[in-house]
């Protein structure tokens, strides 16, 4: 039978920030607050700061070529969450997208990337996306 | 008390945005990790049970729940040093290996046309979809 719950919230009952999700296979279960992407976004820095899609990011601070600080609007619990991400910009195609730790390290708000390519320098790119997942405050 | 609750789409209660509970289950994470790339230790993880250092730039994970098959996707960024112009500038990540419980990321650096495996960045960070077993 087919249903449908609407709801504006789900909350788990033994513990309020876990729920557990039957998985694909029909017998393990995954946990719903875990598996979350937590916020994500699809930018663009090249010629102009265009963010064509976003969930749960507030802002993006343009730091110079090839450089960019994007910002959430509910924050992680703490700065050990996942990146996931990629760039890509025109012909160059040995692009990177790094999290530079060390010259600016993470927040639970915000984190600074940048775009490389082929040992030479620093690109705008056209499109670089991210995903974070982890623990929400 | 425990309750499990059988339903095939989710709205909000204004009757809003609504999803199939199969893309609640699909479109979810089923692993990632965060960890230092000596692969000591695991800083933050779901539905990982261990970590193995497999050599220079080399980080093995086992799953806690395996996949229902090798077919998952996996993506993997790396949190690096700094990226000064110049040297050992691109530092990517690839997937060496992958079976339903475990898999392999791999960091490198691009040195002309050679890849060589470099532990220079600080963290892996690799996150996994796909369908459980």
């Amino acid at each position: 039978m087919a249903s449908l719950l609407k709801v504006d919230a789900l909350t788990g009952v033994t513990t309020a920030g876990s729920i557990s999700v039957t998985g694909e296979g029909n017998s393990t279960t995954t946990n719903l607050q875990q598996g979350l992407g937590k916020a994500w976004i699809n930018f663009q820095q090249k010629s102009s700061n265009v963010v064509r899609d976003s969930f749960n990011h507030s802002s993006f601070t343009d730091n110079g070529t090839g450089t960019m600080t994007f910002t959430i609007t509910s924050v992680m619990a703490n700065i050990n969450y996942c990146h996931s991400g990629m760039a890509g910009e025109g012909g160059n195609s040995q692009e990177c997208l790094s999290q530079a730790y060390t010259q600016t390290a993470p927040t639970t708000a915000a984190a600074q990337y940048v775009n490389a390519y082929v040992n030479t320098g620093l690109e705008d790119p056209s499109l670089a996306c991210r995903v974070l997942h982890g623990d929400l405050a | 008390m425990a309750s499990e609750l059988r339903v095939n789409t989710l709205k909000d209660a204004a009757g809003n945005n609504s999803i199939a509970t199969s893309f609640v289950a699909g479109g979810s994470a089923k692993a990632w990790l965060y960890a230092p790339a000596t692969v000591a230790s695991i800083s933050a993880s779901f539905n990982i049970s261990s970590v193995d250092d497999d050599g220079t730039g080399q980080a093995g994970m086992n799953l806690t729940s395996s996949m229902g098959s090798v077919n998952y996707i996996t993506q993997a960024t790396h949190q690096t040093t700094n990226v000064a112009n110049g040297g050992n500038n691109i530092r990517g990540m690839a997937f060496h290996s992958k079976s339903a419980s475990a898999m392999e990321a791999r960091a490198y650096y691009d040195s002309g046309d050679n890849y060589v495996l470099y532990e220079g960045i600080l963290y892996y960070n690799v996150s996994a979809h796909g369908d459980l077993a």
